[in-house]
Parts: structure tokens; C-alpha cells; sequence
């Protein structure tokens, strides 16, 4: 494995760090949102239920809104090429 | 459509950027249906990018950045 | 990767482009091929003629390769390379295509190769004769299915504890309700735009003597704002090739998708066993 390909400065490797860890958050959050919607069509959550898990999935939202932000990251960053896979997040 | 000139008489020039798009001609050239395997190289995927391009991030992350994790993770 | 014979790092290889039927050597003469140094040159076996190259196996290795497919650049120059010389020899007479970096350890081995496929050389030969390859792509378009308000602050109010603001009552659900929206939006899109593939693909089969799907290219070669729904690939006679930009025409109107047509092509993607 040649790492002399590897011609970028450390701040981009930071960020690129960054921008892995935040997609792989992301991904866990859009999962949660996923799963709770799912279970709200089932409709076996109370609506304060529903509420509480919807503020939390809001909070997290906000959250990683502001982690992006702080870390020069834009939403558009989060994701992983994966090639014949396709995207690891949803593009549109 | 006239018999005599070919479809494919419009070869591009080696270096040129214009004519075929790359994503097109790799969809291709890089055979999803091997028609023979050689000696030197069974086949060529494009699967070793996925693990390539992981493997480098990985490893570049392993050598030149303290991984956030303090027992050397996953890496 | 398994790498038998010689293993001197000096040693040759021969890299092969396609195989003919009676190829015109003077189309390959001035080719630069896949390296500089070796002139292209014919390799017979039977009835069929190879279009070969020596090279350094050095070169051509697999690590070579990896290393090669990681860097767009290299990758471009290669692919080009490979196609040219495709392509001057489909010009001239019938044409079998292989892949990018098929290699044998010398010419006696690639012979022997060579020569043990050409049944498959024949019927893909036959096959391909008298058609060419069309590909045709099918994108749509990206109406909003985005969150409306996305980052939106929820309304606040004061904690009865420690005086922060949390958000108000409610807030939670109507951020679900707007999220699963969103979702909806978007599992409809998908469908239609499935309906749509499957549409333009069942028509384009109906032309063609053969069709096969490719996987979807990168987003970024679709660019902003449409999403590539269907990328495919058909063999269509000569005869046939003429009703295809109209039947594109057609299908864009009646599926509101945007439709791209590329070709002719040597017919790569019809060599093997589809």
C-alpha cells in the first residue's frame, strides 16, 4: 500500500476525519428518524411518546447541524463514496 | 444510414478530453463480463476501489493523525 | 493475485486489445497502443487474429493495476489507450472487444489462450456482426423532496428547572410529521422513477437483439439536480439503429425523464455470456 499518493496536509486529514465521524453519526441519526416514523405508522406509540422521541430526533438534528458548522463540515459532505455500492447516505 | 462508413470511425485522439465520456468508456473497457482471464490479472473490478480508497483513508489516518480512540481502534 | 511463469523483473508481456477476423495490419501499424515502445502487431491462432503489444510485466501487474485505478488520471489515459486501438480495428472488419489488461506471460502462452476460447471468439463474432452498442441513460428530475425547513429552530419555552429553553410541547411531533413527509416525498420519487426505468428499458428491449443493465454511474457525473434512474446498454442491428433517437424522443415525453443516447459502440458489453 503506497502512501506516498497520500499528498494532503494534515489540516484536510482532519477534516476529513471529522467528516467521516460526522457521517457515520448522521447516519445513525437518519436511521433513528427512520425508525421512528416507522413505528409512529404502526401506531404503537402515545402521542407523548411520539413527542419525546420526535424532540429528541429534533435536538440531534440541531446538534449535528451545529458540530458541521464548528468543524467547517457542510451537510453535503456528509456522506461516503462507496463506488459500485453507490452512496452511503441518500442523495436527494 | 450509408453501409460503407462505419459507426465507430470517429476514434478520439489519445489525449483528448472531448469525444467519449470516461464514465461511459469505463462502463466497458472495465468488463463486468470477462470474456478470457489472463495471466498477470484475472480480472479487473472496480471493487478494489471501494477498498482502495477506505484503505487509504484508514491507513493515512493511522500514520499521520492520532486516531481519537486511545487503543488504536479499529485501525 | 496468482502470478505464474517467469518472474525476472525484466521480463515481457503481451498485452491484448481484440480479436478479428482477418484484420488489415496497416490499421494498427501507427498506433501507439497501451505503452510506447512496441509496435501493435497481429496474433494469429486458427481462423482469428489478436491484436497484441509486448509490454513490460513489470507494468502490468496487478498492484499496478490498483495503483493505476486509483488515480483517475492514470485510469483515463488507459481506458482511452485500450479503446483507441478497439475501436481502429472494429473500423476495419468484425471485432471482438476484450477488457481493459488481458495479459499473458508471452506469445505461446497467449496462442494456446487464446486459440481455447475461440469457439466463444466465433459465437460472439457472430453475435455482434452487422450491430452495434447503444448505451441509453434515463435521469429525473429533482423536484423538492427536502426537508421545507430544514435546521428550523423549534419554538421555546423556559424550563421549569434551570431556566434553559427547551421546545415547546408538540414541537417533537410536528418535527416527525414534517420528516415522514419528506420521506414519502421521496419513496414516491423512487417509485416513479422505477416505473420510468422499466418503461424505457421494456422499449429499448424491443428494438434491440440484446440489452443488458449496468450498474448506475456516480452521482457527480449526473450532475445537480437529476438523478440517473436507469444506465443501460442494448445491441441493436444496423437496420434498427435509426429508429432509436425517435423512440428516445417519445419515451422522454411520455415519461417526463430526460434521456440520453450514446453510440455507436463497439459492442463491449455483448462479448461475454450475457
Amino acid at each position: 500500500m503506497t502512501t506516498s499518493r497520500l499528498d494532503v496536509d494534515s489540516d484536510q486529514l482532519g477534516r476529513d476525519l471529522v467528516a467521516l465521524v460526522l457521517t457515520v453519526v448522521e447516519l445513525l441519526r437518519q436511521l433513528m428518524e427512520r425508525q421512528a416514523i416507522r413505528r409512529i405508522d404502526q401506531g404503537d406509540l402515545t402521542d407523548s411518546q411520539v413527542d419525546e422521541i420526535g424532540t429528541t430526533l429534533m435536538l440531534l438534528d440541531q446538534r449535528m447541524a451545529e458540530l458541521c458548522e464548528q468543524h467547517g463540515v457542510r451537510p453535503e459532505d456528509l456522506n461516503l463514496d462507496l463506488g459500485p455500492l453507490g452512496s452511503l447516505l441518500p442523495r436527494d | 444510414m450509408e453501409r460503407e462508413v462505419v459507426p465507430w470511425d470517429n476514434a478520439e485522439p489519445l489525449s483528448g478530453p472531448i469525444g467519449v465520456p470516461l464514465v461511459d468508456l469505463l462502463d466497458r473497457v472495465l468488463a463486468t463480463g470477462v470474456v478470457i482471464s489472463g495471466d498477470l490479472v484475472i480480472a479487473i473490478a472496480d471493487v478494489p476501489l471501494v477498498r482502495l480508497s477506505l484503505h487509504a483513508l484508514l491507513s493515512s489516518v493511522n500514520e499521520r493523525v492520532p486516531a481519537p480512540w486511545a487503543d488504536g481502534g479499529p485501525l | 493475485m496468482t502470478e505464474c511463469g517467469p518472474g525476472l523483473p525484466e521480463a515481457d508481456a503481451l498485452y491484448v486489445f481484440a480479436v478479428c477476423r482477418e484484420p488489415d495490419p496497416a490499421v494498427i501499424a501507427d498506433l501507439r497502443g497501451i505503452a510506447t515502445g512496441a509496435p501493435l502487431r497481429l496474433l494469429r491462432f486458427g481462423e482469428l487474429a489478436a491484436i497484441v503489444q509486448t509490454v513490460r510485466a513489470a507494468d502490468f501487474t496487478d498492484e499496478a493495476w490498483q495503483a493505476r485505478m486509483s488515480d483517475r488520471g492514470e485510469l483515463e489515459r488507459y481506458a482511452r489507450a485500450h479503446h483507441h486501438v478497439v475501436s481502429a480495428a472494429a473500423a476495419s472488419c468484425p471485432t471482438v472487444p476484450l477488457p481493459l489488461a488481458t495479459l499473458y506471460h508471452g506469445e505461446e502462452r497467449a496462442s494456446q489462450a487464446l486459440f481455447a476460447e475461440t469457439e466463444r471468439f466465433r459465437a460472439a463474432l457472430k453475435r455482434t456482426t452487422g450491430h452495434s452498442e447503444w448505451g441509453v441513460k434515463v435521469y429525473a428530475g429533482e423536484p423538492p423532496t427536502a426537508d421545507p425547513e430544514p435546521g428550523a429552530l423549534p419554538p421555546r419555552v423556559p424550563d421549569t428547572g434551570g431556566g434553559r429553553l427547551r421546545p415547546a410541547p408538540g414541537a417533537g411531533l410536528a418535527y416527525l410529521e414534517r420528516k415522514r413527509g419528506v420521506q414519502a416525498r421521496r419513496e414516491r420519487r423512487h417509485e416513479d422513477a422505477l416505473r420510468s426505468a422499466e418503461t424505457v428499458d421494456a422499449a429499448f428491449q424491443k428494438v434491440a437483439a440484446a440489452g443488458r443493465r449496468l450498474r448506475l454511474q456516480p452521482q457527480e457525473s449526473a450532475g445537480k439536480g437529476r438523478l440517473q434512474v436507469l444506465n443501460a446498454t442494448y445491441l441493436v442491428g444496423e437496420h434498427r439503429s435509426a429508429e432509436l433517437a425517435e423512440l428516445a424522443r417519445a419515451l422522454r415525453a411520455s415519461t417526463g425523464t430526460e434521456i440520453e443516447i450514446s453510440g455507436p459502440w463497439v459492442p463491449y458489453s455483448f462479448v461475454g455470456e450475457v
